[in-house]
């Protein structure tokens, strides 16, 4: 099955942006597949760099990090440009990982699905 | 909104990919930026050819009150978003009749274009979407 799932919450304000990292990492160990995380309105702040997780506490931004590697991570370039990460490709304040694109980037990703998840605060 | 994790996987819709998706708002309009982004994605998906279907409920009611006037927080006001939506060809807006009374919205003051939905008529919009996607 594959998936598509909507992050509209950062790391740092609730427990969604951890229940949307798990479940994708879940999918993928599984077997299942993630045709896009898409990160909108302030979900684009997982992208951010120079920010530090509570000592002894699981470093979310860091676990999208390397979740980068086996399935896309697309920031809004609107929302990104709203809470001033500029470009996510280039910027120094983006990590690695994280691309950017539109929301045509999400509908397609959605016509390609099997399944939808949001997951917001 | 505030409280527990709105993650909604209950919420989510199967495989009929080519439905049209169903947007739903509870976001109160003005309580950040959630809300327009919600309307901004309606848009979208309308100008990509999906036709969505949009169901305001809980506090989302609020953005369809006749006489608001958001420029006194510097914003600008979601009703003439949504008024604007059948020149996207979005018209099939649909409103929580439970919502509409809890919030004090009265059902005379929607847009002509705006349907008001009984519990049933939500459950089978949920059922028929391609996807559903909660803001």
């Amino acid at each position: 099955m594959r998936f598509t799932l909507l992050v509209l919450s950062p790391p740092d304000t609730g427990p969604s942006n951890r229940h949307a990292l798990r479940f994708a990492e879940a999918v993928l160990e599984a077997g299942h597949e993630l045709a896009c995380v898409f990160f909108y309105d302030a979900g684009v702040l997982t992208a951010l760099t120079h920010t530090e997780a509570p000592q002894e506490e699981a470093d979310l931004r860091a676990g999208w990090e390397h979740l980068g590697n086996a399935a896309p991570l697309i920031a809004c370039v609107a929302s990104a440009a709203r809470f001033g990460l500029g470009d996510v490709e280039q910027s120094a304040r983006s990590r690695s990982g994280f691309g950017m694109a539109g929301l045509g980037e999400l509908i397609a990703a959605c016509r390609r699905s099997d399944r939808l998840l949001t997951f917001a605060d | 909104m505030a409280g527990a994790a709105r993650v909604s996987p209950e919420e989510e819709s199967g495989a009929a990919q080519t439905a049209p998706p169903l947007i739903a708002l509870s976001r109160a309009p003005y309580a950040g930026f959630t809300a327009r982004g919600a309307l901004d994605l309606v848009m979208a998906f309308a100008v990509f050819g999906q036709n969505p279907v949009v169901l305001l409920c809980g506090p989302g009611v609020l953005a369809l009150t006749e006489n608001q006037n958001p420029a006194m927080i510097e914003r600008k006001s979601l009703r003439k978003v949504i008024d604007s939506f059948p020149l996207y060809d979005v018209e099939r807006i649909y409103v929580c009749e439970r919502s509409l009374r809890a919030w004090g919205v009265e059902p005379d003051h929607l847009p002509a274009f705006a349907h008001i939905a009984d519990a049933g008529t939500i459950g089978r919009l949920r059922a028929e979407a391609g996807h559903v996607v909660s803001l």
